[in-house]
This record gives structure tokens, C-alpha cells and sequence, in this order.
């Protein structure tokens, strides 16, 4: 479903990513993680082409995402994506917000993207908040209701960018539960996340970055009870204190 | 001395101030004040669109649409109004005669809209330049990622947010568009100040004429002014507006 060859990418002299080789197949929920700078972000953000890459290859559901010819508002439409600061349409209620995509990208009637919404809304535990601006939902709402509007383009794989770290404990509950059960549904997921709980329940596999390269790629049951690497050990250690 | 010398030996006859009493000189006051506005809403609408067109091109991400627009807004930025609205009109008949015919005559008032216009979409482009890039970066990468194309975007999340927090500077623009009507009376229409100097030539009053047309540049815009407050508490988020003056500042500094 996603296959990344030996990427690598820069910011300007910054070698960011620095041979990154991934594989997911479908319905597989990778969890990613790792310091602060170690490129998780940009490597998460090449899946969709929201950053480019400067060589090696990247493939998502067949097409060679990073080739100039390539549809990338197509490909962007079965890859949704939930991001730690939301980024929800702030003139839009969360209905509108859901409806928009569908449709002006998949060219749904606005009765249809409504019923969309409104089934959304209701999974996602708030189908009374279709009619609410954003700057009225508590923070765990909005990423709620951000989740929804990814799903209502129908993606084949979901990315999340630390979903939970904008939001206070009971609400990052919330939002974890939205994504344990479309883990259990068999989205295919990559989550950045330093929600060690989320990790063992719900990821098949768990990658740890530092500095740009993958340093250890495991089954989550492996990656929690014995880590090879020393740098992942010493880290998990970190994050699990907290 | 008392008052009374004072104002005559400064020009300000009282015995003037009666012929105001009389509603003709008010239909003619009304006749220049019908003008200003109307030449200053038709200048302001002709310069929202082609203001927005410049401003999207200059954001554009191809080069030869951005560095012509660029060129274009800050030379026209640096003419005075005045320059333009005497260029177009002595020279706006010929120049539209090969579209519209050898025998076309620009009405003056689209002489005075053009320059007008010319000068004040250059203006509104860098506004609405910087109501745009006052966004979060987050709500263009959020519709992209939706699979929206970059049209999409703009008409859809972009310019409705940016163009909410540019109502308070596009009213003040407006403000700015009406006294500067005072300027298309060189070309011969007939706007508020000239028809103000038509009377005064006549009964040589300038000082109380003069201070009856202030008075009414004064209302209009305090009117606009007050309008633009009500609008603007009304809509823009406090911190999206101070954003929008940083942006303006960094550009003035750059
Ligand atoms: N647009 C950019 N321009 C320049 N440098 C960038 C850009 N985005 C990220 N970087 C740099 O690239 C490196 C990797 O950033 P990235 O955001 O991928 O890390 P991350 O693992 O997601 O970190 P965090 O846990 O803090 O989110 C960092 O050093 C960052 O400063
Ligand atoms: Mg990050």
C-alpha cells in the first residue's frame, strides 16, 4: 500500500530524511516515533506529497507519488490526513467543513455530502454538532470533527501527525477511541504518536526515527517488550515515565 | 477689533451665508455629492477585482506571472494619483479608440474611474496579499491534503477568511478613494469640490464654501468609518487583525 525506497530529503542544507525504506500493506497500522526533529513529520508528509522528496522512490496504492505526471489532487483524495493543530475551516461549521471535499473533489450533491456528514459526526461520537463553528468545540471535538472530514473522501489510508498532543487528557481519550475503532474497521494507518496506550493496542508495528533514518522497525508486542536498539530503549523510557 | 472685523478682514463675509438658505445651491451641492460617490464606489468595485487578480498573480508560484505583477503594482504604487487621472484624461480617448472605433470618446467619469482604479487596485492587491498570507499556513495544507486543487483552495478556504479580515483596511481604502475623487475634478466632473468651486468663483466665498464641502467630506467618512468599526467587531478575530498590520510593516520594511 506504501512502499518507500532509500528517500531522502533536505531542507535546504538540512539532510532531513536520510534513506528512508518503509514498507505497509493494507489494513496495517504503523505507529511512528522518535525525538523531536528526527523527520517523522516530513516523512509522513511525503505520503502525500505535501513535502517533496529529492531522490529514491515512493509508492502509495500504485502510483509513484513523487513523478511529475502523476494527479496528485487524486492521490490526495484517497489519503486523508488529521494534524496536531487540526487546521479545521474556521468559517465553515464542522457539517461544511466535512462537506467540502466531497463535494468539490469527488462532485457529491450537497444533500448527499450532508448525510455524509451528519453519519460522520455520529461516529465520530457529536452528530449534534453539525451546525457549530469550530472556535465553539472543545479541542477534542475539533480533531473529531477534522477526523470526520478526512474519512468523508473515502481515503484508503489514513496519516495522522500527532493528533493528540494540541489536547488535554480526557480529550485525547476521546480522539484515540475515534481511532482505535477505524484501526479496528482495517484503515490503513500511520499515526505519529507518543500515546504509548494507543500504540499497543491498536499498531501492528511500531518504527522508531532518529536523525533522519529508521533505526528500528518491529511488531509492536516486540518493539514494547524488548527493543533492539538502545537509542529506542532509552527513549521509551522517557515517554513512558511521563 | 471685534468678531465681526476679525472674519471680514479675513475674507469670511457673513453676509454670504443667507444664499446657502436656498435649496438650489443644495441641489447643486447634491449633484457633486452624487458624483463623488458614485465615482468612488464604480473605482472602488473596478479596483476589488482587478486588486484581487494582481494579488493573486503576485502570489502565483509561476514566475512569469508573479514578477510582472510585482513590477506592475509597486511602479503604479509610486505614481501620484493625480498623474494618472490626467493621463487618462488627455490620452484615454485614443487609447481605446483601436477596441471601440475612430470615433470613441471616453466619458470623462471613466477617465476619472480608470485613474482611479489604476492607482487603487495596486493598493488593494497588497492588501488582500497580506489578508492572505496572514492565514495559517495549516488551512491551505488541511484543503490540499483533502484532495482540493489549488483554485479550489483559494475559492473555498483561503479568500473567504481573507477577505473577512480585509473589510476594516478595504472601507478605510474606500475612505481614501473619496477624498481623492476631489482630484478627478481637474479632468471636468463634476464631483463635490468642483462643484464647490463652481459656486465660490461665482460669489467669491471660497472660505465658507470651503468649509461646507469639508463638512461634508467630513460626514460621509466619518459615516464610512463608523460603519467600518461596527463590521469590523462585528467579524475579524482581534489576533487575525494584528497579524495583517505585521505583514504590512514586514513589507514596508523589506
Ligand atoms: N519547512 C521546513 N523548512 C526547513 N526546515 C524544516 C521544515 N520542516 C521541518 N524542518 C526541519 O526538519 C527537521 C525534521 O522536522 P520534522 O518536523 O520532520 O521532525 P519531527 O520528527 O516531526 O519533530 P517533532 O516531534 O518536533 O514534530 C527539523 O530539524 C526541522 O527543523
Ligand atoms: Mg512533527
Amino acid at each position: 500500500m506504501i512502499e518507500f525506497r532509500d528517500v531522502h530529503k533536505h531542507f535546504g542544507q538540512l539532510h532531513v530524511l536520510r534513506g528512508i525504506d518503509l514498507s505497509l500493506s493494507e489494513r496495517e497500522v504503523v505507529v511512528v516515533i522518535g525525538p523531536s526533529g528526527s523527520g517523522k513529520s516530513t516523512m509522513i508528509r511525503t505520503i502525500n506529497r505535501l513535502e517533496p522528496i529529492d531522490s529514491g522512490s515512493l509508492v502509495v496504492d500504485g502510483l509513484r507519488v513523487h513523478e511529475k505526471n502523476v494527479d496528485v489532487n487524486r492521490l490526495r483524495r484517497d489519503v486523508g490526513m488529521v494534524f496536531q493543530s487540526f487546521n479545521l475551516f474556521p468559517h465553515l461549521t464542522a457539517a461544511e467543513n466535512i462537506m467540502l471535499a466531497p463535494m468539490r473533489a469527488r462532485g457529491l450533491s450537497r444533500r448527499e455530502s450532508r448525510e455524509r456528514a451528519e453519519r460522520l459526526l455520529a461516529k465520530v461520537g457529536i452528530p449534534e454538532k453539525a451546525d457549530v463553528h469550530p472556535a465553539r468545540l472543545s479541542g477534542g471535538q475539533q480533531q473529531r470533527v477534522a477526523i470526520a472530514r478526512a474519512l468523508a473522501m473515502e481515503p484508503k489510508i489514513m496519516l495522522f501527525d500527532e493528533p493528540t498532543s494540541a489536547l488535554d487528557a480526557e480529550m485525547i481519550r476521546e480522539v484515540l477511541d475515534v481511532m482505535r475503532q477505524l484501526a479496528s474497521e482495517g484503515m490503513t494507518m500511520v499515526v505519529i504518536t507518543h500515546e504509548v496506550g494507543f500504540a499497543r493496542e491498536a499498531s501492528n508495528r511500531v518504527v522508531f526515527m532518529d536523525e533522519g533514518r529508521i533505526i528500528e522497525d518491529s511488531p509492536t508486542a516486540t518493539f514494547f517488550e524488548r527493543p533492539r536498539e538502545e537509542r529506542a530503549r532509552q527513549f521509551l523510557s522517557k515517554v513512558i515515565k511521563h | 477689533m471685534d468678531i465681526t472685523e476679525f472674519l471680514q478682514a479675513h475674507g469670511l463675509r457673513p453676509s454670504t451665508w443667507p444664499m446657502f438658505a436656498d435649496p438650489a445651491i443644495w441641489r447643486f451641492f447634491g449633484e457633486g455629492i452624487r458624483e463623488t460617490l458614485l465615482i468612488s464606489v464604480v473605482a472602488v468595485a473596478v479596483s476589488f477585482v482587478a486588486g484581487l487578480l494582481l494579488a493573486l498573480g503576485r502570489l502565483s508560484t509561476r514566475r512569469w506571472i508573479r514578477w510582472p505583477s510585482i513590477a506592475w503594482i509597486e511602479s503604479i504604487r509610486a505614481l501620484p494619483v493625480l498623474l494618472l487621472i490626467v493621463y487618462f484624461g488627455i490620452k484615454g480617448s485614443s487609447l481605446f479608440r483601436p477596441i471601440f472605433g475612430p470615433d470613441f470618446d471616453l466619458p470623462r467619469f471613466w477617465a476619472g474611474v480608470l485613474g482611479l482604479s489604476m492607482y487603487t487596485s495596486a493598493v488593494l492587491a497588497e492588501i488582500i496579499r497580506a489578508g492572505i498570507l496572514s492565514l495559517p499556513r495549516g488551512q491551505t495544507e488541511a484543503a490540499r491534503a483533502l484532495g482540493l486543487s489549488h483554485p479550489q483552495t483559494l475559492r473555498h478556504v483561503i479568500l473567504p477568511q481573507a477577505l473577512r479580515l480585509m473589510v476594516p483596511a478595504m472601507m478605510a481604502q474606500l475612505t481614501t478613494v473619496i477624498k481623492d475623487t476631489s482630484l478627478v475634478g481637474t479632468i471636468g466632473v463634476f464631483e463635490l469640490l468642483r462643484q464647490g468651486r463652481t459656486i465660490y468663483t461665482q460669489f467669491f466665498n471660497p472660505i465658507e464654501v470651503l468649509l461646507i464641502v469639508a463638512f461634508i467630506y467630513f460626514v460621509i467618512c466619518f459615516v464610512l468609518s463608523q460603519l467600518s468599526r461596527r463590521l469590523e467587531l462585528g467579524r475579524a478575530p482581534r489576533l487575525a487583525r494584528i497579524k495583517i498590520q505585521e505583514v504590512q510593516l514586514r513589507d514596508q520594511a523589506a
